[in-house]
């Protein structure tokens, strides 16, 4: 009967534990990867985004309650809604292209992705911005407290592959990868 | 009789399929190319009407809030714009305006049920500007008591219209061309 009873308990602890690692394996990953060649620095770090996200719900209310939200940004919340839906109802097409002699940049909707591109003499950025998540993330907001888990939100509706990538003239690289 | 049934089985298929291709061909682009000559830089945007719309309500710089544009009139000249409009519209095909001077000659002209302006600048920047509009919209063209322009209700106008150009600037310091597809 012991016996039973322990085997019980070890079959619970290895089912939650079974079920923990898979949560982990299953959900998404963002690994941010930081190149600095002039200080010899190579930082990798991969997190899965649900651990982001709870992580934000320790962060202090203080921290952030010097921080306020410009009035005019709360009451541009419709027509930025509006403006998100409007760009996500929009067909796939180049949007803006700006040709100038020291930089180059396109904004281009492609599916539910906004992605940026500056190639600049300086640096070249690529950054693809889910459009669902941000509206997602913005309507969940509340628009007048500063919200740790905006970017994370954003994040989740992310597709897999690269997120942001920055090259910089000096070497410097920053990726950031959704997988 | 089978083969028919396959044609009209494949010609039902084929249409319900190309109703959402038409429709996604609806949406109306609003684009804007500046090309400046002395910068060497060119921005292009080529926009879905219905964002534009969303994102002028949005715009809060000087002389543009709340998809209002403010223009700084000549008060000398006198001109009761309102007045001036409300004419245009009302008149037959015909050139209205025809001034040549020093600084610029300005012709103003309906024609076909379309508005058409031009602007020839002798000074500056040499700016040659030609305006298209179909004289339906000459109401939004009106100011109002503060110098204002409803740029919302002119492009809310613009969206129903047939392609084509709506604005053409050249000059020596930039090109500007405008027009809806």
């Amino acid at each position: 009967m012991n016996q039973r009873g322990i085997s019980t308990v070890g079959a619970i602890l290895l089912a939650t534990v079974a079920g923990l690692l898979a949560s982990v394996v299953l959900s998404d990953w963002v690994v941010v990867d930081v190149k600095v060649p002039s200080d010899d620095v190579r930082v990798v770090v991969p997190f899965p985004l649900f651990a982001a996200r709870a992580a934000t719900a320790f962060i202090p209310a203080e921290a952030f309650e010097d921080a306020t939200i410009p009035d005019d940004l709360q009451r541009a919340r419709p027509q930025v809604m509006q403006a998100l839906h409007a760009l996500h109802d929009a067909p796939d097409a180049t949007l803006v292209k700006v040709d100038a002699p020291d930089a180059k940049v396109t904004v281009t909707k492609h599916g539910d992705d906004l992605d940026i591109a500056v190639d600049a003499d300086d640096a070249i950025v690529r950054c693809s911005i889910p459009i669902d998540g941000v509206i997602d993330a913005l309507e969940r907001w509340d628009w007048k407290t500063v919200d740790p888990n905006l970017a994370f939100r954003v994040l989740s509706k992310a597709g897999f592959g690269r997120l942001v990538t920055v090259e910089a003239k000096d070497g410097t690289r920053v990726v950031i990868t959704n997988w | 009789m089978r083969p028919k049934r396959v044609f009209t089985t494949l010609l039902t298929l084929a249409l319900m399929a190309a109703v959402p291709a038409l429709a996604g061909d609806a949406t109306r682009w609003l684009n804007v190319h500046v090309t400046d000559t002395k910068e060497g830089a060119n921005v292009e945007l080529h926009l879905p009407f219905g964002l534009v719309m969303a994102v002028l309500d949005g715009v809060n710089v000087e002389n543009f809030h709340g998809g209002k544009i403010q223009i700084d009139l000549d008060h000398d000249a006198d001109i009761d714009w309102p007045q001036l409009m409300k004419a245009l519209k009302d008149s037959p095909d015909g050139d209205y305006v025809t001034v040549t001077s020093n600084d610029a000659d300005v012709k103003v002209q309906k024609a076909a049920g379309m508005l058409r302006i031009h602007v020839t600048q002798k000074e500056d920047e040499q700016a040659v500007v030609d305006v298209t509009l179909p004289a339906t919209l000459i109401d939004a063209l009106a100011f109002d008591e503060h110098n204002e322009i409803d740029v919302k209700t002119l492009l809310a106008g613009l969206d129903g219209l047939p392609d084509g150009e709506i604005v053409r600037v050249t000059s020596n310091e930039a090109n500007v061309r405008i027009w809806i597809e």
